[in-house]
């Protein structure tokens, strides 16, 4: 349009062959219009930039709030299962602190059952329980397994004498003899008042009237202190062996009858149950 | 201005910006109810810290000592709006350290520590393992 203003100016003929004085002034003002419109499509360009952005940092904002919301949840879900694992950890502590406390006083009941306070031998239900299994081994090995029946000596006289102190003082120096004189693997028991039972397996008779000779001498020679002077005891003893299979209370009452013999024929000895020795 | 803190609570985490020593410390859990407001100061006094040491003519180093063990999104945020100060503060010529420094057994923040570390050009950013009979 400017152009047209231009070509007024000159000769017709002569502007209609393209020739003007004014032509890089004419291209500067056309770039610079159509930089203008440029201009125009750069600031919508940016215009577009800045809302893609604002959309897309507010949803981030969103994002993160929600984020952090589902967050906090969790973490205070966290810190609850965390204190209930807490809560489970010392109710389980206390749990084997009372299961240990239960083994130690099983432990200790069984112990309570199975030693006799006094003389520290085995009490007589765990020597007849000891033994049942010694009787099941012996069908195995074949060896013998020999019953002892022991009893103090006139211990109704101590006892009336010195006082019961004196006695139960007999009974634990009795104990400690019964066994120091036995082998390891042999049962000593209290089966009773001044009565003691040992069972000694895979025992031959003649070891078990040796060992059973030696605890009566070692008795015999045998001083407890008390008071000013001393006491001393004797022992008889009754050995039987055990059959087989039989009943254990059959040897205990031969091993018995053994014990009355040597009662009978001034104790302080040992008797050996042997059919052709009752008759 | 020589320090700048805020003591530990449940959801915010302990600031300890010692400017004069130039030894900042953060640590502890950051879910705080309202970040912006958490953090609006914590930016803040470091911004102006930063300003100062700008006009240095030969900036000491600055190290920042960071030992988180949870931090929600938002916060993350602000540990990197943070990281980002420290970042221009290192392009332009001071000399600055983060140690990030976390559980051996605490995998996640391991890598959350080596996941702000990738944006890091100018700082020196290390992953710390922290011993395991200290704590």
């Amino acid at each position: 349009m400017s152009s047209d203003l231009l070509h007024q100016d000159g000769d017709g003929s002569q502007a209609d062959e393209g020739f003007s004085l004014y032509a890089q002034e004419e291209a500067v003002i056309r770039r610079a219009e159509g930089m203008i419109e440029q201009l125009d499509v750069v600031s919508n360009g940016v215009k577009t930039l800045a809302d893609a952005y604002r959309i897309g940092y507010r949803e981030t904002v969103r994002l993160v709030r929600i984020s952090d919301r589902m967050q906090l949840e969790l973490h205070e879900a966290n810190r609850i299962l965390s204190a209930q694992a807490e809560d489970l950890k010392q109710l389980n502590d206390a749990l084997h602190k009372e299961i240990e406390r239960r083994e130690r006083l099983e432990h200790e009941l069984r112990r309570i059952a199975s030693i006799d306070e006094l003389t520290g031998v085995h009490t007589r239900r765990y020597v007849l329980e000891l033994t049942e299994y010694e009787q099941r081994r012996l069908m195995r090995h074949g060896k013998g397994l020999i019953v002892l029946m022991m009893d103090l000596d006139h211990f109704k006289r101590i006892n009336d004498q010195f006082g019961h102190a004196a006695g139960d003082q007999l009974l634990r120096d009795f104990g400690e003899l019964l066994r120091g004189g036995l082998r390891k693997g042999d049962i000593a028991g209290r089966f009773g008042g001044e009565e003691f039972l040992a069972v000694l397996p895979e025992t031959e008779l003649d070891v078990a009237e040796s060992i059973a000779n030696r605890l009566c001498e070692q008795t015999r020679a045998f001083r407890s202190p008390w008071k000013d002077g001393s006491l001393h005891m004797t022992i008889s003893i009754g050995l039987a062996e055990v059959e087989g299979e039989e009943p254990l209370e059959r040897a205990i009452s031969r091993a018995d009858q053994a014990l009355y013999e040597a009662k009978s024929a001034g104790r302080d000895r040992v008797v050996t149950y042997r059919p052709a020795s009752v008759r | 201005m020589d320090t700048f803190s805020r003591p530990q609570t449940e959801r915010s985490p302990l600031i300890d910006f010692d400017f004069a020593n130039r030894r900042l410390r953060i640590e502890g859990e950051s879910y705080p109810e309202d970040a912006a407001s958490f953090f609006g100061p914590v930016f803040k006094s470091l911004a102006a810290f930063l300003a100062e040491v700008s006009a240095e003519t030969r900036p000491a180093p600055i190290l920042l000592d960071l030992r988180m063990s949870y931090f929600n999104s938002s916060s993350a945020k602000a540990l990197m709006n943070l990281f980002q100060m420290l970042e221009e503060a290192a392009r332009c010529g001071t000399p600055v350290d983060i140690n990030w420094n976390y559980d051996p057994d605490d995998e996640t923040m391991q890598e959350f520590g080596e996941d702000f570390g990738e944006d890091m050009e100018c700082v020196r950013f290390n992953l710390c393992v922290l011993d395991a009979h200290v704590f």
